[in-house]
């Protein structure tokens, strides 16, 4: 760059410009403290580490690609799966909007789930970071609920009956259950007010959630990211800025991230789908296989698991809740797993367990498949029970003094 | 970490390739001009699939998400689709309705013959199961015989593929010839099922060809940038230790 | 480099030669170029998603029965969600409306050039002022606007502000002598 006497001059207009408005807001300073060159984190991060941004990115092409959809989209019984159509075939380029917040909604739950295992991995949600932890499970749970909304808004038969099964899950609470229930329709079953209000949720969260991430990213900052060795950095060699390192890692990071999305969304947007939410919603018929979407495949099998409707509830919403107390469960002094023999397999075995389980969920209730479903639900909480008695008896390996 | 995930991900491919139990008939793939990076509605094929289309299945079901004018999007000039339309009485802006009204094709059928411009969306099979559901029909008195010992269910028809194998809809190809093609092509049962479904396809999914065309840019795209950032990720973390 | 921040100390350790700082200033550049071009073709689906759909524009046409309009009235029609106003004139009318070639001085235009066939006046009945539509009515024999009181003559030519132009003429043909197309 040739630095002529006009260039120097732009650059101090620049510069003073970015002064003045410094001086009555610092959002930029605020902006280079939390994601910038300010921002100090581990050198040793790796790939593993790129979830947490790319869900963040998921997050806004979600809401980008909603808001957008609710433009065309018309929550009522009688013109939804209309507007849909309207959306698929008229509106310009609505297919490609629509495709990208459908498969954008799975490759959401992709990414968190991996963010999510990675956390587990490395022992991410051990002291200081039982906060950041906890607040990751309720964005969890915010995006099942989120996620299960919007998927009743084409109104489908899929969308209907995951709506009239998923709410009826509610009625198990003891007394005021099949009132709490008949609340959130607005009726004697799913319909008008239910879609109605359930289209102003599913616009609404994503805020709420866009909010806790907030949050999520406050409670990071007060103890900087852990890393694969778990170890607390000591020097200030440790560090790297967060830009542009991690920065340009993350952008490549979305590129990788983009290739297998972009090919869904143009390629097999319906893949991910089923093909009875093509057809529009009938309270009269009940499709002979109903499937959530995959997501919640695993925990949709605890919950059939379990002949007992209120304990299948309890242990469904368990099975989410149990992560909450993670960080009290499984108190090793020892952050990542690379360094204890012990919960290293188990934890390999509890992602395949936790894969097993989602697949149990798409196969018909019945036969071989309880038992399965029955042996892969009692590892699920059985890994949990193990971690207290792993903290007291795990002998770790000898653990470095710093990365 | 590493091992972990190759685990998984193989485990997970393992388990979602295996196929439903339950699912009944296994439906023959068939060759479509629309499959592939750069496939494409035949317009020709199409013509003869809406041949079809207007002169059998429109007596009884509707395409209501489709109109003449969309056949635009598949190559048609307005002139040849204006042309199409007058034949029919329509406008072109006309949805593809049936004159049939609901009460005769309740009393006829015992039900409202669903709308088709989602069908072969609608199905597992897809494409392939509509065009299998229509050549499926038999009537083989041996065969359903042997599947229903106790004979048909009264007003139902015997299909190999439809699940339970009775079928409200009779068979609407009952034979060759019951259209006559713009181009001549022998209208077999099994060629203008084939025609059908691939109109039926395309109007279930009139955006298919655009976007399968169009993605492939996008990819290659994505391909390049992602080629460019790993290069200015590579030079900007030169001067970490230990990379 | 001038962008890049000054506040880590990491370059201190290996210190970079030339050439690797003009490759990696190329690099940086390239990718963002490439990235924020990308994102802006992206950004235009979105932006285009929001002008008329398909079925929008298929409801850009409507056909106007001329039978329906006795002489010396004038009826409005629903046109691309806008009224159109067909006012099949009289003698009397066209003659006041010729007249007005000449003193219609805000706008001016030929009564000839605003019609295809004299008796029967074709014109968006939105004001060119603010689009309120207006009312039959007014000094000048055609329409008077109820919102800040524009008045049009014989021939839908502005007489009086603040409207500035003339009623504007949607595109039409006949298809018979009894039957118009509009759009």
């Amino acid at each position: 760059m040739a630095h002529t006497p006009g260039s120097k001059q732009v650059e101090n207009d620049i510069r003073n410009t970015y002064q003045w408005l410094e001086d009555r807001l610092p959002i930029l300073s605020f902006i280079n403290n939390s994601v910038g060159s300010n921002f100090m984190a581990p050198r040793n991060l790796n790939y593993m580490w790129n979830f947490g941004s790319l869900a963040g990115i998921a997050l806004v092409l979600q809401i980008l690609t909603g808001i957008f959809l609710a433009m065309h989209y018309k929550p009522d019984v009688a013109m939804a799966f209309d507007s849909i159509q309207h959306i698929m075939r008229d509106v310009n380029w609505g297919w490609l909007i629509r495709n990208m917040h459908m498969v954008g909604a799975s490759f959401f739950f992709i990414v968190v789930y991996i963010h999510m295992a990675r956390g587990l991995y490395y022992g991410s949600y051990k002291s200081p970071r039982e906060v950041l932890w906890g607040i990751g499970v309720i964005i969890f749970l915010l995006m099942m609920a989120t996620g299960f909304l919007g998927y009743v808004l084409p109104w489908g038969q899929m969308s209907y009956w995951g709506a009239t099964v998923i709410t009826n899950l509610l009625s198990v609470i003891p007394f005021i259950g099949q009132d709490i229930v008949v609340w959130l329709w607005g009726g004697y079953s799913v319909g008008d007010p239910t879609l109605n209000r359930f289209f102003v949720l599913h616009f609404v969260l994503p805020f709420v959630i866009v909010g806790i991430v907030i949050l999520h990213i406050w409670a990071l900052h007060e103890h900087g990211s852990n890393n694969p060795k778990g170890v607390d950095l000591k020097t200030k060699g440790d560090y790297i800025p967060f830009h542009p390192y991690y920065t340009i890692k993350d952008v490549f990071g979305l590129g990788v991230y983009l290739i297998p999305f972009t090919f869904m969304v143009f390629y097999a947007p319906e893949y991910l789908g089923h093909t009875d939410n093509n057809i529009p919603a009938d309270p009269l018929v009940t499709p002979a296989h109903i499937v959530p979407e995959w997501y919640f495949l695993p925990f949709y099998a605890i919950l059939r698991a379990i002949p007992i409707k209120e304990l299948g509830v309890l242990a469904m919403f368990g099975a989410i809740a149990i992560l909450l107390v993670l960080p009290w469960l499984d108190k090793h002094p020892v952050r990542s797993a690379r360094f204890r023999p012990l919960y290293r397999p188990l934890y390999v075995l509890f992602l395949m367990n936790f894969v097993l389980l989602g697949w149990c969920g798409m196969m018909p209730p019945e036969g071989i498949y309880v038992l399965i479903a029955q042996a892969a639900t009692a590892f699920y909480f059985g890994f949990f029970a193990l971690l207290p008695i792993l903290s007291k008896f795990e002998k770790a390996k000898p653990v470095p003094t710093s990365i | 970490m590493k091992q972990s995930v190759l685990a998984l991900t193989l485990l997970a491919f393992t388990l979602v390739a295996t196929p439903f139990a339950a699912e009944g008939v296994k439906v023959e793939k068939q060759e479509w001009s629309f499959q592939g990076l750069r496939g494409s509605y035949d317009k020709d094929q199409l013509l003869r699939g809406y041949t079809v289309f207007t002169n059998v299945c429109m007596a009884c079901h509707s395409a209501k998400y489709v109109s003449h004018r969309d056949m635009m999007r598949a190559g048609f000039t307005e002139a040849e689709v204006q042309a199409l339309a007058k034949n029919l009485n329509m406008n072109i802006d006309q949805k593809l309705l049936t004159a049939q009204d609901n009460q005769t094709a309740v009393e006829t059928f015992g039900k409202i013959p669903p709308d088709l411009s989602l069908m072969t969306k609608a199905r597992a099979g897809l494409a392939d199961y509509t065009y299998a559901l229509l050549t499926g029909y038999s009537e083989d008195p041996e065969l359903i015989a042997h599947t229903f010992p106790k004979g048909l269910p009264a007003g139902a028809h015997y299909n190999k593929y439809f699940p339970g194998h009775a079928i409200a809809m009779p068979n609407p190809l009952t034979g060759p010839d019951m259209v006559t093609y713009h181009d001549q092509t022998p209208a077999s049962v099994e060629q203008m099922a084939k025609d059908v479904t691939l109109f039926m396809q395309w109007a279930a999914e009139p955006e298919r060809i655009e976007r399968q065309h169009m993605g492939l840019y996008v990819i290659l795209y994505l391909v390049i940038f992602t080629l460019l950032a790993y290069l200015t990720k590579r030079v900007i973390w030169k001067d970490v230790k230990g990379h | 480099m001038s962008q890049k921040p000054e506040s880590h100390d990491v370059n201190d350790e290996v210190a970079l030669g030339d050439v690797d700082a003009e490759r990696r200033a190329l690099l940086v550049n390239a990718t963002a170029a490439f990235g924020i071009a990308g994102a802006a073709c992206v950004a235009l689906p979105f932006v285009s998603s929001m002008n008329p759909s398909r079925s929008v524009k298929a409801m850009a046409t409507i056909d106007v029965n001329l039978t329906e309009i006795p002489e010396g009235e004038a009826k409005t029609f629903l046109w691309q969600g806008k009224p159109v106003f067909v006012w099949h004139r009289n003698a009397a009318q066209i003659e006041e409306a010729r007249k007005g070639d000449a003193t219609a001085t805000l706008d001016p235009a030929k009564d000839a050039d605003r019609v295809q066939k004299a008796e029967w006046l074709v014109v968006m009945g939105v004001c060119t002022h603010l689009g309120c539509v207006p009312m039959r009515g007014g000094e000048f024999g055609g329409w008077r606007c109820p919102c800040h009181g524009s008045q049009f003559d014989d021939s839908g030519r502005v007489r009086q502000g603040p409207a500035g132009t003339n009623l504007e003429i949607p595109p039409y043909r006949f298809l018979d002598d009894n039957t118009i197309r509009v759009g």
